[in-house]
């Protein structure tokens, strides 16, 4: 049995008439890193403040580390870690003031926590430069370093690399990937970028209009979309049989009426068409496709996809 | 006691902070500067008790409630402003000990700046001289009103704080302080026992024989007919009223 970090049950959020979330059944695992994508305003980040309590539930349940958060959050929240959209600190503080405030907030026990968390993030301990001072990348770095102050179990980090240059982007990226990694913590992360996700993230949820459309590992999900050879053709029961008696192919998937898909992309074309002929099945066409994960994503949002 | 520590610590390097008391500087020092040259022959400035009530009265009868306001405004919102608020609410730190650490930092400015006032009369009756009753008793009767004044006067703007925890930008509480004083300064006798604030100004003349004198002046000479019990339950009562629905506004607020 697994054991979820993270799950919530049919969790819904309504403003007034309009749903933001609708049902969303998510399952996060021990130690992996879950990648909610979707576009803005898909609810991703409504997801995550319902489940840190910033934003109360419309209906449904979550449960967080084992224990449903409603009457528990006392209990819970000192052990989750989180940056809702932009993190957010004093501005006439230095990184290090900052810190030592959520720290005392927090009754953070261990006394090298906040030098400890800087120098994960790769920010100066006692530097005398203030908040207001930072870029946004040092910023984002110092939400970060904010969220594993207190060496909690579970990460909620929503948009972390939001509005980073590309060097920042993966900075951020590598910070997340060394948590989850070399720390063993679970994180659930949001974006609308997929390449972000994908590279990130072991598990995936993709969510659409408040929808849930999809949830997988992004193993699976690779694999879905891996190279095919398309094949159209007048009559698809006779093409089965050729391809299974004739060339052992079993790994293959129907479309529609006339369409269906060769996984194995080795497989030896001119001879499939001439069988086919030979069947008395008219080939209408034959090519090799390679879709990407955000073809994926397109088909399956039913719209532009992500960038 | 500890996020009341960390409330106070997010008020580093601020600027605000030295602006306030440095006005607070300046009217104490208008005060002394009175002092200072009006005779003490004259009935207006005859003994310590007319300096510590002139100090007492510019610092409390406008800026006090005034800075206050404005000082609690900021306290509640900067929070939101500077994104701190969701951050704080996830430690979890709950909204009503957000709330009341809040309050106590007014509190605490408050008696800050009436301990600093306080401080200046003391130098200044010494550097004006003349004071033959500035004594450890009078000394003590000025000590009890820039304390009352210190701690009253914020129980007193409760309700604007409760508008600085209902509203989303600065403008309706700085505006509505402003609305709260007009009244008092008007009519305070009539209003003793309804508005806070001028309730406060019906308890002073019972904590300090010279604050009689100072609230005949507020009043110009007005017939004080509310009694300091009616004026002490109606400031309670209405502080008790803010603090909740502040509270109650608060937890429904979403972030």
């Amino acid at each position: 049995m697994c054991s979820y970090v993270i799950e919530t049950k049919r969790l819904t959020k309504k403003y007034g008439e309009q749903t933001a979330v609708n049902a969303v059944n998510i399952h996060v695992e021990k130690g992996r890193i879950y990648g909610l994508l979707g576009r803005n305003g898909a609810g991703k980040t409504t997801i995550m403040k319902m489940i840190l309590g910033l934003t109360p539930v419309t209906s449904g349940e979550i449960d967080v580390l084992g224990q449903n958060i409603k009457g528990r959050e006392k209990r819970v929240y000192p052990r989750i870690g989180a940056i809702i959209e932009t993190p957010g600190f004093y501005p006439n503080l230095t990184g290090t003031e900052n810190l030592e405030i959520f720290a005392k907030l927090r009754g953070t026990a261990a006394p090298n926590a906040v030098k400890n968390a800087l120098d994960i993030v790769g920010l100066p301990y006692r530097d005398k430069k203030l908040f207001s001072k930072y870029s946004l990348g040092m910023k984002q770095r110092l939400g970060i370093a904010n969220a594993i102050l207190h060496d909690p179990e579970l990460l909620i980090l929503d948009e972390p690399t939001n509005g980073l240059d590309p060097i920042g982007i993966a900075v951020v990226r590598d910070f997340i990937k060394d948590l989850s990694t070399e720390r063993g913590k679970t994180i659930l992360i949001s974006s609308h970028i997929l390449s972000e996700i994908a590279l990130l993230a072991d598990d995936v949820g993709i969510i659409d209009h408040g929808v849930l459309l999809e949830e997988n590992s992004m193993e699976t999900l690779k694999r879905k979309n891996s190279k095919y050879i398309l094949l159209q053709v007048s009559d698809i029961p006779k093409t089965s049989l050729v391809l299974e008696r004739q060339f052992g192919v079993t790994d293959y998937s129907v479309q529609d009426d006339h369409s269906l898909r060769i996984y194995n992309t080795s497989l030896d074309m001119a001879a499939v068409n001439k069988a086919l002929v030979v069947q008395d099945v008219a080939v209408i066409s034959s090519q090799l496709c390679n879709d990407t994960l955000e073809d994926y994503f397109k088909k399956i949002t039913g719209g532009e996809g992500i960038a | 006691m500890t996020i009341i520590f960390t409330e106070i610590l997010k008020w580093k390097r601020n600027k605000t902070v030295w602006g306030i008391f440095i006005l607070t500087a300046i009217l104490g020092v208008f005060a002394v500067e009175r002092a200072c040259n009006i005779s003490r022959s004259s009935p207006l400035m005859d003994s310590f008790g007319d300096l510590y009530t002139l100090a007492f009265k510019n610092l409390t009868s406008l800026f006090l409630p005034i800075v206050l306001g404005m000082f609690a405004t900021t306290l509640f919102f900067d929070e939101q402003k500077n994104d701190t608020l969701k951050g704080l609410l996830i430690i979890p730190v709950s909204k009503a000990q957000l709330y009341f650490s809040k309050i106590a930092v007014v509190i605490l400015m408050s008696l800050g700046l009436c301990l600093f006032t306080f401080v200046i009369c003391i130098v200044g009756g010494l550097i004006a001289g003349g004071f033959t009753d500035l004594n450890t008793e009078t000394i003590l009767q000025a000590g009890l009103l820039f304390l009352a004044g210190g701690a009253l006067i914020p129980v007193a703007m409760l309700p604007i704080i409760f508008l600085a925890t209902l509203s989303k930008g600065y403008i309706l509480p700085i505006g509505a302080v402003l609305l709260y004083l007009v009244p008092v300064v008007l009519v305070p006798s009539q209003l003793m026992g309804l508005h806070p604030l001028a309730s406060v100004m019906g308890i002073y003349p019972h904590i300090s024989p010279a604050a009689i004198e100072m609230a005949n002046s507020w009043t110009g000479n007005a017939v004080i007919t509310a009694s300091p019990m009616t004026c002490s339950v109606s400031l309670l009562a209405i502080g008790i009223i803010s603090i909740i629905v502040s509270v109650i506004v608060l937890q429904k607020k979403t972030f």
